[in-house]
């Protein structure tokens, strides 16, 4: 059933997106990362799946909704907070740490409505569910 | 001439609505102009349209997924109430046909 | 009859069961490290067999498949197993009652009314 297969899509890209906020959250205090740069903060991008044909014609629904896809990885804002920190072994030579400007009540704010999505679409599952076993149970007497 | 075109020379109107087997756009025709043989033809196609619609709704559904599932079931149901009909039919004209068949004449 | 509907389902039938049995199996793993997902194709062909004849229809097979070790698809996805779980066992109910309908119709012309 499509409408089944869009809930799956809208599952997948939730919980994708779930994994990049649990790692900005993870990586509050990261002065460095591996390769010596400094973390930043990244937003999972999401929209419907669309041919790239109907992108010409903006404006008009796509002919048959295929559910949505990620579209990419976002690093908005500045992205760094400097700390004053001189014994920190990451200090820069004005004694000065990076830190990523993560704001944790945003990451926690989008975390919710996350989650609301994921659930929302587990919801859409099951009804469907329900409207495709109801369709079978047409013309059954008693 | 057979029982059935009897029964219909006999009762003089064009025959009972339970035997208008098939889509609601069979046309009524007076009895001069159509026997009541060809009326039950008519009905037989009917029934095979709809057995033959459902038939490829299947096919179709059991290679997709895309075709929603209410329009095969409901195909279905109409191809059954169909031929069920057209049973029940004709066992009405075998016991018509029977019944005149024992007159004593 | 003529018609290929039935040899359709049976074999939509067969590839549904064994893609649940590999789902069975994936969820089963669900705290297996580094476990590599079953998957089982059989769609794509059973279209292309349906056009080409009753022939080339019997001779489609589902098909078991190991998820790639790496990237899009390696991760085994609890929540989407579940999912593909429940989707598959609705089309396997779908297609058994489908056929059930199919069978009622001959049943009621090889009563002929009694």
């Amino acid at each position: 059933m499509d409408a089944i297969e869009i809930s799956r899509t809208g599952l997948d890209v939730e919980w994708q997106r779930l994994e990049v906020i649990a790692q900005n959250l993870a990586n509050l205090n990261t002065s460095r990362t591996a390769s010596g740069e400094p973390y930043r903060a990244a937003r999972l991008l999401s929209g419907p799946k669309m041919r790239f044909s109907k992108l010409v014609g903006r404006g008009e629904a796509p002919a048959k909704p295929q559910g949505v896809a990620v579209l990419g990885l976002a690093h908005p804002g500045g992205g760094v907070r400097k700390v004053h920190e001189p014994g920190h072994p990451d200090a820069d030579a004005q004694g000065f740490v990076t830190y990523p400007d993560i704001d944790h009540a945003a990451e926690m704010t989008l975390l919710i409505k996350t989650s609301r999505a994921y659930e929302a679409n587990l919801t859409a599952i099951s009804f469907a569910q329900q409207m495709y076993s109801r369709a079978l149970e047409l013309g059954k007497q008693s | 001439m057979n029982g059935a075109e009897a029964i219909a020379a006999v009762s003089g109107v064009e025959g009972p609505l339970a035997l208008r087997v098939g889509a609601p756009t069979t046309q009524i025709v007076s009895p001069q102009s159509a026997g009541f043989g060809e009326i039950l033809m008519a009905g037989l196609r009917g029934v095979d349209q709809k057995i033959a619609t459902a038939d490829k709704l299947v096919e179709q559904f059991a290679v997709n997924d895309s075709v929603p599932v209410h329009q095969v079931t409901i195909a279905l149901e109409e191809a059954r109430l169909a031929v069920e009909l057209a049973m029940q039919v004709r066992s009405r004209l075998v016991e018509g046909y029977r019944e005149l068949m024992n007159m004593p004449l | 009859m003529d018609s290929i509907a039935p040899l359709l389902i049976a074999k939509a039938l067969d590839g549904l069961h064994a893609r649940y049995q590999a789902t069975a199996e994936n969820i089963a793993n669900a705290n297996t490290p580094s476990y590599r997902p079953l998957n089982v194709t059989f769609e794509a062909r059973l279209e292309a067999a349906a056009r080409q004849g009753a022939e080339a229809v019997a001779s489609v097979i589902p098909q078991l498949e190991l998820a790639p070790a790496r990237g899009l698809g390696s991760e085994m996805r609890l929540d989407l197993e579940i999912a593909t779980a429940s989707q598959t066992a609705m089309r396997y109910a779908a297609l058994v009652d489908i056929l059930g309908r199919g069978m009622a119709i001959s049943r009621a012309v090889v009563r002929g009314g009694n």
